[in-house]
């Protein structure tokens, strides 16, 4: 009989806890017999059809864009740190300084603030300036002018920018 | 990598044949991109900007493609991301969770004009809506597309037995999920 039994062995294996987990994957197979098997989701009719075209034009159309980019980004970045710095110099001239600012009436309308604007700010000098704000306005300027160096700018662009190879491994 | 993708690739990977490769590429592949996308993203017009991005940066960074992936596995993957980054962005302008967008967007479904749904595939929606992103990416991909664990395993970059126990929790949600519905 021993030697019998070798004799029968099939040689076949079945992965590991094979026969545990069998009941849930005949009981998940039964259930799902019971659902429906599409989603109902649809598409416009012809919808598939022009869809090489219309990438392929997309591509185009950006990679014309992309040779613009760059000068446009750098632009809109020199003129939002332009008015970055001149709202944080502002700001501290109205609500920082020690009463040089009482130019302007207690609660100002938007007119007398624009027309504080106009005929004020400009005739600032630097040195002017320079009196008005304390050692931390300098340094919170200077701050933001380092943010705007080109290394910074480069590496926020590479942070901010959709990078494809991200999915490249 | 098949014979016949390898020499797609290198021919998407050449400057002279690249556009007409791509063209086959898109073609092959634009049915299965956008019902995968469209599970997750749900609206028709997003699926369509999403499908697009995504062959997009199929097209840019397929010189960066290494032979040792599959490209159909890799082109997943960024479809996947995509989507997914869509999702929270447009969770995110509206200010609420990706789940809450999800189940936002599944009920405009009965109103929309591309889902021909019934009362049971519109359930159906509705229940996976209710399980975390990840185990609506399995179980959607598990049920409605042809995929192996081995295929999954490679997209979503899971274990077999983490995809498998997964799978069999998302189905016992939703079978949940629907019996409590026909009879609450």
């Amino acid at each position: 009989m021993e030697d019998n039994k070798e004799k029968y062995e099939h040689g076949f294996k079945v992965p590991e806890g094979y026969f545990d987990k069998m009941e849930d994957s005949l009981f998940d197979a039964l259930e799902l017999e019971k659902l429906p098997k599409e989603t109902g989701f649809d598409v416009p009719k012809g919808y598939f059809d022009t869809l090489e075209d219309e990438i392929l034009q997309k591509i185009k159309e950006e990679e014309q864009e992309t040779k613009v980019v760059p000068l446009y980004r750098r632009k809109v970045f020199w003129y939002s740190a332009s008015i970055a710095a001149t709202v944080a110099l502002l700001a501290t001239l109205f609500f920082g300084s020690d009463g040089n600012g009482a130019m302007l009436p207690p609660d100002p309308t938007l007119a007398e603030i624009e027309a504080y604007l106009n005929e004020d700010i400009a005739s600032f000098d630097s040195y002017e300036l320079a009196q008005v704000l304390t050692d931390e306005d300098l340094d919170a300027l200077e701050m933001e002018n380092e943010i705007l160096s080109d290394e910074s700018l480069e590496e926020y662009l590479l942070d901010n920018i959709d990078d494809p190879t991200i999915f490249i491994e | 990598m098949l014979i016949e993708e390898q020499s797609l690739v290198s021919a998407l990977q050449s400057p002279s044949q690249k556009e007409e490769a791509f063209r086959v590429l898109v073609s092959q592949y634009k049915e299965r991109l956008y019902w995968h996308i469209r599970k997750i993203v749900i609206d028709h017009d997003d699926t369509d900007d999403v499908l697009q991005n995504t062959f997009i940066k199929i097209f840019r960074s397929i010189d960066n493609f290494k032979a040792e992936s599959k490209l159909y596995t890799w082109m997943y993957r960024i479809a996947t991301n995509e989507s997914i980054t869509f999702i929270n962005k447009k969770a995110k302008r509206a200010q609420i969770s990706s789940e809450e967008i999800k189940e936002e967007m599944i009920s405009r479904l009965e109103s929309d004009v591309y889902f021909e749904g019934n009362e049971a595939q519109l359930k159906l929606q509705k229940a996976i809506a209710t399980l975390p992103q990840k185990q609506q990416l399995i179980f959607n991909m598990k049920y409605f597309e042809d995929h192996t664990y081995e295929q999954l395993s490679e997209i979503l970059e899971t274990s077999v037995g983490g995809l498998k126990s997964s799978y069999h929790i998302a189905v016992k949600k939703i079978t949940a999920y629907i019996k409590g519905s026909e009879t609450g």
